[in-house]
């Protein structure tokens, strides 16, 4: 064999050896290592998306509905992609990071904010193109992880500085804008000298672009700011809305936040490794060697953090976005319209309909309670005893965002928080591939939602609504106006089935928002009754001394002092009181001398027997919010003792007095530290006017099910002692009586008012009662909480039950629904 | 590897015509066909890319099949044209800084028109023939004539490409020249010498490297996580994801999620064998550098078959730059080797690139047809 041959052969050899390595590698990394890449890969492309469940509508008794979803659409926002696309956001980090490095920013003053007009970006701009190239390059003492990004939004900037249509000349700007190659000299020259030095492009050209396209760039936000001005999610801040600059601000702000508390984080679980780890960031978290490895550590994990698109707007009108976010490739980087589903409550009813999302995140890790080989049983969570690689540990890891991902929406009080179970469904979810721009692009898995159920409720929204009309036209009385925040409630209930009606109250707003901790309070929280109990303590003394109570009375003199207790007032001076008819005449002028030793009498066992009679006292037990529904048979159930206006114990002193004795039963009789929901009181109204006490009812129907009501109690009223009650409550809407001046006589409606001292200066007003007098249909309460001293139940109160009775009267679909309506008397 | 040694049996009996080497262009037309399947795979994922797979068709047959009659030019012709051609191509590398076009912060093209030529790959069978011209006389073992007189030859267009910055090309250089010097008779040992003396050079020269050149090495070695994640080493990451998610069988052609969900970057060129690993698999990628190889190893098979010792150096230089193209290219793509940017001969994407490897071809094609009726290269080893 020829040298020549030897040669080539030993070439050949090489090449075959090299060949062997090569494919050794391949094997290795096609072979051994596939799952590892297979499963960078799909973390990196397969992402959760979330299929929202139709939450079951909620109709009214004749089938309107009250709260229903509608399909429609979110925004959600990556601010990632925006802080890396706009030229706004670039110029606005570049400024935060040269204040951080202890350079003066771009502008001087206070930093840059998304807020700032027009003239201060402008300025900025200017003061970058300006600035020294050499600022940027690596020879500075920033290190290069930092000059690097500090070049990425410079260039960045100037990338994106240049209209998208105006392609060639942005063509030939483009060449020189890869940060990464472009390491910058030393020079002194000012970034836009070198701009034209590389491009050919003149550098006041550059700088006459800049006002011309921040305008643009700031147009194109200020139209979605006009979209999305009220339905704006800023973070961390439910119900606060603004302008989309102001959520920028705060959203930065936010990812600001986190990202240092998330190097918090990891700088303690570095120390407590105590520098094993090699790797570079723990070495950074660990030894904290300065400011700058501090800095770049928050950029790198505010950099993770970022990556999560955060809800912007929820309810989005597609048509004003469509050509803003979706119809330009470049207009606003990093927003992103969602298909949604939004419950749109009825405008009549807004408390209907309020829900929020809600992540359902696993309460313990469950898996890791039956893991073995970590000894885990006394507690799950001591990192110390977490093998973090360990891979149950890491599928439990997994299991939890994927949970985090089905987000349930809630109802957050009222009907929407109590019918839960039924409305809600169960969220389905899709599994998508997503490009490297995070555009999705295909769809590999599909679990469908499961829908929930449609309710239907005992309320009529037609009479709810009219309701809600006559509490505000009300507030604007004879006697006195009532600011329009003046909280009050109406409650109206089927006085044969119990079933209710009406549920109104106002305000449904304050200040403009949403109460959100406390939506349906004025419905059910405790008030004290005042003279709306009289009725009640009136029947009892019937059933213990017959006709004939009243006998041996002291006249009312306009005051009475009870035994050992301070003295009682009566608003009117009624005088000698004759024994027939007397009982009568005192519900009609509710008069505290008579009802006060009508108390006396009875004693503490009487008063309570007489309002558990009525469903009015219950030991105990709170009454479950909201009232009415599948398990609360027995309605209001009141507590001895003073409570204050939402049920909070409240010592005996109060600001009654001293000498206010709380088990005083002549106190009690007249109203005095007893409290009910409205509700509770139109039941108890109900009963009185019909001699049944009905199970209140709310649920009708629920999905396709009839939900039977609860039976009616007997109350075995003698048909004397009702007529003679009726005839105070007659007297009390009849000339004289206390309700007598609001009209609501005329219309054929009985009841008691009631004005409850809750403090020196405030009192609750009611009037409670029944409609049509002669065969009671229904059973209402209409309370204004918290009134001024001087106006009583005879005045807003009656005037809200006149006004409804009025309105409904006239209604000729109500007359169709309730035919007593067109002759109630 | 005795069919590499075998002699050849139609040495004088069949015609001029029988002489040019079919196998080869067939070998390199299969090739060239992979890689056209490999490019119109990319195609749809990117805007950008739509159209190369008719454009590089067009180049591989108007190069492929209108190089073959230039196999028939004289000998002797061609022995004079060689330092012309070599300064044709030194002066254009010389020229790029001053015309050229700048993309991705790299001046490597000229533009013309909608075209761009990038003279670096046309350097590449110039340096292949003039370095076979240098060394077509005698063997000789010496550091002056076997090494630092070609060295001095290889280190014009070497320097000249590095400095627009693309190394990858640069270094692809550096195996033709110790291939074409062993196969004229230079040490071993001595290479190896060189070889070390290269790498010491290197390092000694890494403060001089650009920040981008200096990232990708420190990423390759696993020593920056940052720019891992951000920067320098998202080629890297995502070719490797591209062919371990291929596993053994691959995910199938225009399957590949890495490619068709745009995550691999320039990979209708400097990373097309990450598309082919991922959509074909181990089974696939590895049939592919089979093939790949076995025309190099068929080139090199040629250059012990050719009498003249002009004609075996030229096609001992084709068998390099086809072989370190491989090597290098996969190397990167499988992350044996630090990020750079060189293309794969006759698959990747680029007329410039096309042309280069057909050049080399047409080398080996002359190398085989005017073997035996050359005067020049009369001492045979």
């Amino acid at each position: 064999m020829s040298s020549a041959a030897k040669r080539l052969i030993v070439l050949a050899g090489v090449f075959f050896l090299s060949l062997l390595i090569l494919l050794g590698r391949l094997l290795y990394l096609q072979g051994f290592q596939k799952e590892t890449f297979v499963a960078k890969r799909e973390k990196r492309q397969l992402t959760w998306a979330s299929l929202p469940d139709r939450r079951g509508a909620i109709l009214d008794r004749w089938g309107d509905v009250l709260a229903s979803d509608a399909p429609g659409y979110e925004l959600r926002m990556d601010y990632r992609t925006f802080r890396r696309k706009h030229p706004f956001a670039l110029l606005l980090h570049l400024d935060h990071l040269l204040r951080q490095l202890g350079r003066e920013g771009l502008v001087s003053g206070k930093a840059l904010a998304y807020v700032d007009g027009l003239p201060r970006f402008v300025q900025a701009a200017e003061r970058l193109l300006a600035s020294p190239s050499s600022l940027f390059s690596n020879n500075q003492s920033w290190g290069r992880h930092i000059a690097e990004v500090c070049r990425f939004y410079a260039f960045g900037f100037i990338h994106y500085l240049f209209l998208p249509e105006e392609r060639f000349f942005r063509k030939r700007a483009l060449l020189l804008l890869d940060f990464k190659r472009k390491a910058l000299k030393g020079d002194p020259v000012s970034i836009s000298s070198f701009l034209a030095k590389e491009t050919g492009i003149p550098s006041q050209l550059f700088l006459e672009r800049i006002p011309k396209t921040l305008t643009h760039w700031s147009r194109d936000l200020d139209r979605l700011s006009g979209v999305l001005s009220q339905s704006l999610h800023f973070p961390g801040m439910p119900g606060k809305s603004g302008d989309l600059r102001h959520y920028l601000d705060a959203l930065d702000a936010y990812f600001g936040r986190r990202a240092r508390s998330a190097q918090r984080a990891r700088k303690a679980q570095a120390q407590k490794k105590a520098g094993a780890s090699s790797s570079w960031l723990s070495r950074v978290f660990a030894k904290d060697k300065g400011s700058l490895n501090r800095l770049s550590s928050l950029i790198y994990l505010r950099f993770r953090i970022e990556d999560q698109a955060f809800l912007v707007s929820r309810e989005v009108p597609l048509d004003p976005v469509v050509a803003l976010v979706l119809g330009k490739r470049e207009g606003l980087p990093g927003f992103v319209i969602h298909e949604s589903l939004r419950r749109i409550p009825n405008p009549k009813l807004p408390w209907i309909g309020l829900v929020r999302e809600k992540a359902a995140r696993p309460k313990s890790p469950k898996i890791l309670l039956s893991y073995e080989g970590g000894k885990l049983d006394q507690d799950p969570f001591d990192p110390n005893k977490i093998n973090f690689s360990d891979p149950e540990w890491l599928e439990w890891k997994r299991i939890q965002r994927l949970r985090a991902l089905r987000k349930r929406r809630v109802g957050v009080d009222g009907l929407e928080r109590a019918l839960e179970p039924w409305l809600t469904g169960i969220p389905g979810k899709r599994r998508v591939v997503r490009d490297r721009f995070g555009k999705e692009r295909n769809q590999r898995s599909l679990l469908r939602e499961v829908p929930g159920q449609d309710v239907k409720v005992s309320l009529d929204l037609r009479l709810t609504t009219y309701a809600l009309k006559a509490l505000h036209s009300a507030l604007n009385g004879r006697k006195r106006r009532l600011p329009p925040s003046q909280r009050a409630a109406f409650a109206l209930v089927d006085a044969a089935t119990g079933e209710i009606l009406v549920l109104a109250w106002i305000p449904e707003r304050v200040n403009g928002m949403r109460d959100l901790k406390n939506t349906a309070a004025q419905i059910w929280h405790y008030a004290l009754l005042g003279s709306t109990v009289k009725p009640f303590i009136a029947f009892q003394a019937l059933l213990t001394q017959g006709l004939a109570v009243g006998e041996g009375f002291a006249p009312c003199t306009g005051l009475w002092k009870p035994k050992g207790d301070r003295v009682i007032h009566c608003d009117g001076v009624h005088g000698s009181l004759q024994y027939l008819g007397v009982l009568p005449y005192s519900i009609a002028h509710s008069c505290n001398v008579y009802f006060a030793q009508v108390g006396e009498r009875l004693g503490l066992p009487g008063v309570a027997e007489a309002l558990a009679h009525f469903g009015l006292w219950q030991l105990g037990s709170r009454y479950q919010s909201p009232p009415g529904l599948l398990v609360d048979p027995a309605g209001p159930v009141p507590r001895p003792g003073v409570r204050g206006p939402h049920g909070a114990p409240k010592p005996v002193k109060g600001s009654l007095g001293s000498l206010y004795i709380p088990r005083s039963p002549a106190r009690r009789a007249i109203g005095y530290g007893l409290e009910a929901p409205p509700l509770a009181v139109a039941r108890a109204y109900a009963g009185l006017a019909t001699g049944k006490l009905p199970g209140l009812r709310f649920l009708l129907r629920v999905g396709g099910r009839d939900v039977p009501g609860l039976p009616a109690q007997n109350l075995h009223l003698d048909p004397a002692f009702v007529k003679e009650v009726h005839r105070g409550l007659e007297g009390t809407v009849g000339p004289g009586g206390t309700a007598f001046r609001s009209g609501v006589g005329r219309l054929g409606a009985v009841g008691k008012t009631g004005t409850a001292e809750i403090s020196r200066r405030f009192n609750n007003a009611w009037f409670s009662g029944y409609y049509p007098e002669k065969s009671p249909r229904f059973g209402f309460s209409c309370v204004f909480f918290g009134v001024p001293h001087g106006v009583h139940g005879g005045d807003q109160p009656a005037s809200a039950v006149r006004i409804f009775l009025e309105a409904i009267g006239k209604d000729p679909l109500l007359q169709k629904r309730y035919p007593f309506l067109r002759d109630p008397k | 590897m005795s069919w590499l040694t075998e002699a050849p049996t139609h040495r004088t009996r069949l015609g001029i015509l029988a002489r040019f080497p079919f196998s080869l262009w067939f070998f390199a037309f299969l090739l060239s066909g992979i890689g056209l399947l490999f490019l119109h795979s990319t195609e749809p994922t990117k805007p950008a890319y739509l159209g190369q797979t008719y454009r590089q068709t067009q180049a591989i047959l108007f190069l492929g099949l209108g190089l073959i009659p230039f196999a028939w030019i004289r000998r002797r012709s061609l022995l004079g044209l060689t330092p012309w051609i070599y300064g044709l191509s030194l002066s254009a590398l010389l020229l790029l800084p001053f015309f050229g076009v700048t993309i991705n912060g790299a001046r490597r093209w000229f533009a013309l028109g909608a075209a761009t030529v990038q003279p670096a790959e046309f350097a590449k069978p110039a340096l292949i023939l003039t370095l076979a011209y240098l060394l077509r006389e005698r063997p000789s073992n010496g550091w002056w004539a076997a090494l630092i007189l070609p060295g001095l030859v290889l280190a014009g267009p070497f320097a000249l490409i590095a400095s627009q910055p693309d190394l990858g090309s640069a270094l692809s250089l550096i195996p033709v020249y110790l291939a074409i010097s062993y196969a004229a008779g230079a040490s071993g040992r001595k290479i190896l010498l060189l070889l070390l003396l290269g790498l010491l050079t290197v390092a000694a020269l890494y403060p001089f490297l650009h920040e981008y050149q200096k990232a990708r090495i420190l990423v390759w070695l696993g020593l920056d996580q940052m720019s891992g994640n951000l920067g320098a080493g998202y080629h890297l990451k995502q070719s490797l994801i591209a062919v371990g998610g291929g596993g053994m069988f691959g995910q199938g052609i225009s399957q590949g999620a890495q490619n068709v969900y745009d995550y691999l970057p320039y990979r209708s060129t400097d990373f097309l064998f990450s598309v082919v690993a991922e959509e074909t698999g181990f089974f696939g990628s590895s049939l592919l550098i089979l093939l790949y190889a076995s025309l190099s190893f068929l080139i090199f098979r040629k250059a012990n078959q050719i009498p003249d010792r002009f004609g075996r150096l030229l096609c001992v230089g084709a068998g390099a730059f086809f072989a370190s193209h491989l090597l290098i290219h996969t190397g990167v793509c499988t992350g044996l080797l630090p990020p750079t940017g060189l293309p794969l001969p006759l698959l990747s994407y680029g007329r410039s690139s096309v042309a280069g490897a057909w050049l080399c071809m047409l080398l080996v094609g002359h190398a085989c047809v005017r073997g035996e009726r050359s005067l020049a290269g009369g001492a045979r080893a």
